[in-house]
């Protein structure tokens, strides 16, 4: 049974007990934290232990550990690691005039099963196990953004998310039961054979179309992006965070899943409707961002946009898509977590909106220097990450042929550039606002906030200037045993 | 032939009360309306012998749902307020959208060979028997799924956990 390669799951699942164990044990809240970011620690480096290569499935085929799978498991413990940090000032100081929040062990162990729930995600084979994996990584979101209940915003945030992410899911199961009506099976193999036997039946292209719209919402594709504004801007930061990196991985974890695994056969016919989606997805993204002023509003739109350009990949072949999606990922997950470090930085006192980032790069240089790097990551100027993550996933679309299409992606990189230079230009450029100037020049970072923001510059930074990073995870996913 | 008669039955009693619920002036009665959909789904799950399905329906939808929301109408809206209603246009909207939708599922039904069929189709009258869905959810083996059967009770768990956090009263 190999025991030893289901242990990072095993562990992540005990530590989200343990947190909750802890805390039923009346352990001082700090503690909890300490043992919760140690714990991911651990769990990362038990993950790191495991060599490549290995297909293998668990309990008759409905727990597996692909290559693709391994490296997301990284991703997402990587994530929930750098959330648990985040969140750290929000139960310490509190944000945005609100006082610090409560319920420290509750959160982190929401947040390690909703880990849990996304590696559910990776590691299924049939749509039942998909499916709960779906739910547990999206139904303690719904809670975690109505967190701070000081804050109205978060409770009509929290209201929106848990009403169209219902019936965003009650789609999303309407076409997974077409799906099981046209192929007679649960397990992804069986549907693969009957999806290519039978590519053109209109059964399956029902319960398609119903998947894409469930699955639209949660990765903010755009006719379904319409509740992410509000319920960025309405959640804490670590959640918000966590909902642009982690929920938005475990989507387009699903869709690679579904499109290279039982729907590769219609691959080829699906490639009109991902240029579609991913096209109007980051026009919208993009225009939307431009008219924004506060900052994690702001960041909902450019998530959106960031969506889209992720989407582009998986126009092209499997290998190309999963490796350039996966470090695409990475850098996407470095840069926005620096920059919301940084604004939750900012808004400690004050509402986080483009005008507290005033005089930051005359006050704090280090910090300005970080934040440019962050927001020229995420718009795709090299050296940093995110040029070399951007390159790659575009050269998957370039694999299958859409030129044209990547010259409107060209297009809307640009328009990118225009609203993540807008941020940047309130942080190094304008004038004027003197308390806040005043506020940033006494901004104290904890020793948290210093390494993490130290750490994840570097990281945004080595990987744009050793873009050879990005040739082992290809490396990694082509492994063989 | 006379399951066949029966389905009709049901299936008129559920379009009606359908239409009802989504056509009623007063949300009380719109509510009401769905318990008749729900219990006739119940019966149809019954038709296809799918006990267990039929009996969850009832608990869960009729027993559950219908009363939560009967619960939250009469705890927040006064029932005598006149509804809401909705502009022209959005109901031309809403109807053209519908139509669209029940055209394209058609199209497809027949298409596939299910709308006109001569043939019936049965699975075996066990096959989603109570005691086969309980052997399958605890079953680790290729034909079994154990795994999303427990990943639902740490589901459970946590959104239980959530939702005492979010109710809870500050201060205690």
């Amino acid at each position: 049974m190999s025991i030893p390669l289901l242990l990072p799951d095993i562990l992540l699942l005990g530590l989200g007990v343990m947190i909750l164990a802890l805390d039923l044990a009346r352990v001082k809240a700090s503690l909890v934290w300490n043992v919760a970011w140690m714990g991911l620690i651990a769990v990362l480096v038990v993950l790191n232990l495991i060599p490549a290569g290995w297909d293998r499935a668990w309990f008759g085929g409905n727990w597996n550990l692909s290559n693709f799978g391994l490296l997301m498991r990284e991703f997402f413990i990587l994530s929930a690691l750098v959330t648990t940090l985040l969140a750290r000032s929000n139960f310490v100081r509190g944000e945005e005039g609100f006082g610090p929040m409560r319920y420290k062990p509750e959160f982190l162990a929401a947040l390690i099963f909703v880990t849990f729930g996304a590696i559910t995600v990776v590691s299924s084979k049939d749509l039942l196990t998909l499916f709960v994996g779906l739910e547990l990584a999206t139904i303690p979101l719904y809670f975690l953004v109505a967190w701070n209940k000081e804050n109205a915003k978060a409770s009509e945030a929290a209201t929106k998310f848990v009403l169209l992410g219902s019936t965003s899911t009650a789609t999303m199961l309407f076409g997974m039961s077409y799906l099981y009506g046209f192929a007679g099976s649960l397990r992804f193999a069986n549907i693969g054979e009957a999806v290519a036997s039978s590519p053109t039946s209109p059964l399956l292209w029902i319960a398609v179309l119903f998947l894409t719209a469930g699955i639209g919402f949660k990765l903010t594709l755009f006719p379904f992006h319409s509740w992410a504004p509000d319920v960025y801007d309405g959640a804490s930061t670590p959640i918000t965070a966590f909902l642009s990196v982690s929920s938005k991985a475990t989507a387009i974890s699903f869709l690679i899943i579904m499109v290279y695994g039982p729907l590769a056969a219609i691959q080829v016919q699906l490639q009109p409707l991902l240029i579609l989606l991913s096209a109007a997805t980051m026009t919208v993204g993009n225009l939307g961002a431009m008219k924004q002023t506060r900052l994690r509003r702001f960041m909902a739109w450019s998530s959106i946009a960031q969506a889209g350009y992720i989407l582009a990949a998986l126009t092209g072949p499997a290998m190309s898509a999963r490796s350039s999606v996966v470090f695409y990922l990475f850098t996407y997950a470095f840069s926005n977590y620096l920059v919301f470090f940084i604004a939750s930085l900012v808004s400690d006192r004050r509402e986080q909106t483009f005008a507290s980032l005033t005089g930051l790069s005359r006050q704090k240089p280090w910090l300005g220097a970080a934040l440019a790097i962050g927001l020229f990551s995420l718009a795709g100027i090299p050296p940093v990450a995110g040029f070399v993550g951007k390159f790659m996933l575009f050269g998957s679309a370039a694999k299958a042929g859409h030129f044209a299409f990547l010259i409107f992606v060209g297009v809307n990189t640009v328009i990118g550039l225009y609203c993540y230079l807008q941020v940047l230009k309130a942080g190094w450029v304008d004038t004027g606002e003197e308390a806040q100037e005043e506020a940033n020049k006494n901004l104290r970072l904890s020793f948290t906030e210093g390494a993490s923001i130290t750490l994840l510059t570097l990281l945004v930074l080595g990987a744009g200037i050793a873009p050879w990073l990005g040739n082992n995870i290809a490396a990694v996913l082509q492994y063989g045993p | 032939m006379i399951a066949d008669i029966g389905f009709y039955i049901v299936a008129f009693a559920m379009l009606v009360s359908a239409i009802w619920a989504v056509t009623a002036k007063n949300i009380l009665h719109s509510a009401l309306a769905l318990i008749g959909s729900f219990f006739g789904t119940a019966i149809l799950y019954l038709m296809l012998s799918a006990e267990f399905i039929a009996v969850a329906q009832v608990l869960v939808y009729i027993g559950g749902v219908v009363i939560f929301v009967i619960f939250i109408i009469l705890l927040t809206s006064r029932l005598g307020d006149k509804a809401e209603i909705a502009p022209a246009m959005r109901k031309i909207l809403a109807f053209a959208l519908c139509s669209a939708m029940l055209g394209t599922f058609l199209h497809a039904l027949d298409r596939a060979g299910y709308l006109v069929n001569t043939k019936t189709a049965t699975a075996a009258s066990d096959f989603a028997s109570m005691r086969n869905i309980g052997l399958r959810f605890l079953d680790p083996g290729a034909n079994g799924f154990l795994v999303p059967f427990e990943i639902i009770s740490l589901l459970l768990l946590i959104t239980v956990i959530g939702a005492i956090v979010i109710a809870r009263k500050e201060g205690e």
